[in-house]
């Protein structure tokens, strides 16, 4: 207990009387080390955000439910939509057919899938009609009109992954040929053509309800699939355990197993993020670890006449690391406090634009705790190293020959 | 109270080997003041460190009140340098960021006293030393004179039983060591603190009771 009083003693004494010039270029440079530790990992967790958020809002929902029998449609499908909407944890729901399809124009020839939508009730779900980027989203009751994902309009646009396999030239208003794979041809004029920045999204083509009522009559009041939003922080186990209960044979999916085919680039994103904690705590332990060394070493002789004078070895090494993590604790408050309340909303204002978007950095409180109590224990491992080593030397070699 | 036997203390410098003390015995009784006296190298200052249980010999025993401390172990040695010996330096050695007053009571609060009675006594001893004005200062504030007196305030806090000090008037005027020697002399007279100081200026034998002569790190004589 007295080691420890004089510990707490020294390391105040110490921090409040020492160089402040010294203790402003520690603190600051913990900053700075807490700042690298939380703010790559954030930009690909932010990557890895925005890469999700773009497969719910625009190929996927929360939830998508199916026809479990052989015949992959839900019938009565108007009433299965509005008793999902009426769930607890639901915000939305829409229906889609989706149909394989080639389509063409002026030569060029492409493959699509096109989904028939209600376009307001899509919308509800879905934000492809916030991504026009020519002519305009589609109404209930357009017929002959598509609308078109630029990686399959190709929109002039040469630096698009698929331009060369689009049909590379079209834009809103021109006449373009869809041949679906039951056989049926028609001409549809491209209404407006969306831009999503997710290619898989981008490759979509969409018609109205309506539109399809008159191909298929016989489809009416079907589809192949609904797709459900769930409300902020709802489990989709339970929705998929309500939705279960509202009618049998029925099939699931979550947004997740969805987006399957971006796992690879998720999961290599979740790899660098481990790999760049690593090492920013590595640099940290050795950044702290440096500080500390060479605070001791201009302290050697100091350190020597405390332990003549009787401090005991203990405490001058519990002083060292309460200054240690003195300094962290207030690095880390520093750095997170500029982190959230500076860094975040300049970047939010000027977002980093990736291939699949703008990215946003995401402030995970638990991972800034998580961080910052991690960086205090490795400031305490990085001061107790060299003050133990700097008791280890013999009094008079400190005192000395310093 | 301290008796020496034999002590040896021998220096590797790389290859070479440097007796800086060899075969040293000697006494000191309770309540004198022993000066052990001798050239620049002749082993004065490494006899007190080793005294003073700061540095520990090559051969010999050091026994204080009776017991044998000389393989004592660190800790055991930090405990019994806080205890019972109080140590003052040549070069002052007062810790820079803290204040007179802290500076004396620090050993204090490494005993765990209460914190009121070290706090107290520490300010008693610097009125003591002359300095009952001065307890905030911080070391560089204070002239070197008015250091070396901090330094016996705060070798003082704990009662030693016994009070090294190694030249401790070597980097002072003639005045401030004058006020130095006084307040050692007076230490002794009033509160019966035994001391065993070393000087290489033979004016300073007037302050002792007990001298030891050094040379070439060998004991040449010794004489009341």
């Amino acid at each position: 207990m007295k080691s420890l009083k004089v510990a707490v003693f020294l390391a105040l004494k110490s921090i409040s009387r020492g160089n402040s010039r010294v203790l402003i270029l520690t603190i600051a440079m913990l900053v700075l080390v807490y700042l690298n530790l939380v703010f790559t990992p954030a930009i690909l967790a932010g990557a890895v955000d925005s890469v999700n958020n773009k497969t719910i809002n625009t190929m996927s929902g929360d939830i998508i439910v199916q026809a479990a029998g052989e015949v992959p449609v839900i019938g009565n499908v108007s009433a299965l939509v509005s008793q999902i909407e009426s769930l607890d944890g639901v915000q939305a729901a829409c229906a889609r057919n989706s149909l394989g399809a080639d389509i063409s124009y002026e030569g060029e020839r492409t493959t699509t899938s096109v989904y028939a939508i209600d376009p307001e009730q899509d919308r509800d779900v879905f934000q492809i009609s916030q991504d026009i980027i020519e002519g305009s989203y589609l109404s209930p009751d357009d017929t002959d009109q598509i609308l078109l994902g630029v990686q399959i309009a190709g929109n002039d646009r040469k630096n698009l992954e698929l331009y060369s396999s689009s049909l590379q030239s079209v834009h809103a208003g021109d006449q373009v040929t869809v041949k679906y794979a039951g056989g049926v041809e028609k001409q549809y004029t491209v209404k407006g053509i969306f831009y999503t920045e997710l290619v898989q999204s981008d490759q979509r083509s969409y018609i109205t309800e309506k539109e399809f009522d008159t191909m298929n009559p016989l489809m009416k009041d079907s589809a192949s699939a609904v797709y459900v939003k769930t409300k902020d922080n709802v489990r989709l186990e339970t929705v998929i355990e309500e939705i279960k209960g509202l009618r049998p044979g029925l099939k699931f999916q979550t947004w997740e197993d969805v987006a399957g085919f971006l796992r690879s680039m998720t999961d290599s994103f979740k790899q660098i993020i481990v790999i760049l904690r690593v090492i920013a705590f590595i640099v940290a332990a050795i950044t702290i670890f440096i500080v500390t060394y060479v605070d001791l070493v201009n302290k050697r002789r100091q350190i020597g006449i405390e332990r003549a004078i009787g401090i005991t070895g203990a405490s001058i090494i519990l002083s060292y690391i309460f200054r240690a993590i003195i300094y962290a604790i207030v690095g880390i408050l520093a750095a997170a406090l500029i982190f959230v309340y500076i860094v975040v909303p300049v970047e939010a204002r000027t977002p980093f634009h990736f291939p699949f978007g703008d990215v946003f950095l995401p402030i995970n409180i638990t991972y800034l705790i998580t961080s910052g109590l991690i960086l205090c224990a490795v400031a305490t491992v990085s001061a107790f190293i060299p003050a133990w080593q700097t008791i280890r030397i013999k009094i008079i070699d400190a005192i000395w020959s310093s | 109270m301290l008796t020496v036997k034999n002590l040896t203390k021998i220096y590797k410098l790389g290859k070479v080997e440097v007796n800086a003390l060899v075969d040293v015995s000697l006494e000191v009784e309770a309540g004198d003041i022993t000066c052990i006296m001798g050239k620049s190298g002749s082993g004065k200052s490494t006899l007190l460190r080793q005294l003073g249980l700061i540095d520990r010999p090559t051969s010999g025993q050091i026994f204080f009140e009776g017991q044998d401390v000389t393989r004592l172990s660190d800790g055991e040695r930090s405990k019994m340098r806080l205890t019972f010996l109080g140590y003052i330096f040549q070069e002052f050695a007062l810790l820079s960021e803290l204040t007179a007053h802290e500076n004396v009571y620090l050993p204090g609060m490494m005993l765990g006293s209460n914190s009121v009675d070290y706090k107290n006594r520490a300010k008693e001893l610097l009125k003591l030393v002359g300095l009952g004005e001065r307890i905030e200062h911080k070391p560089k504030e204070l002239s070197g004179g008015e250091q070396q007196r901090v330094a016996i305030a705060r070798a003082l806090i704990n009662n030693p039983r016994i009070l090294f000090a190694d030249e401790p008037c070597a980097n002072l005027d003639t005045i401030s060591s004058d006020q130095v020697m006084g307040t050692l002399v007076k230490l002794n007279k009033e509160l019966g603190v035994t001391i065993v100081f070393v000087s290489h200026d033979t004016d300073d034998k007037k302050y002792a009771n007990k001298l030891i002569f050094l040379r070439d790190g060998k004991q040449v004589e010794e004489y009341i």
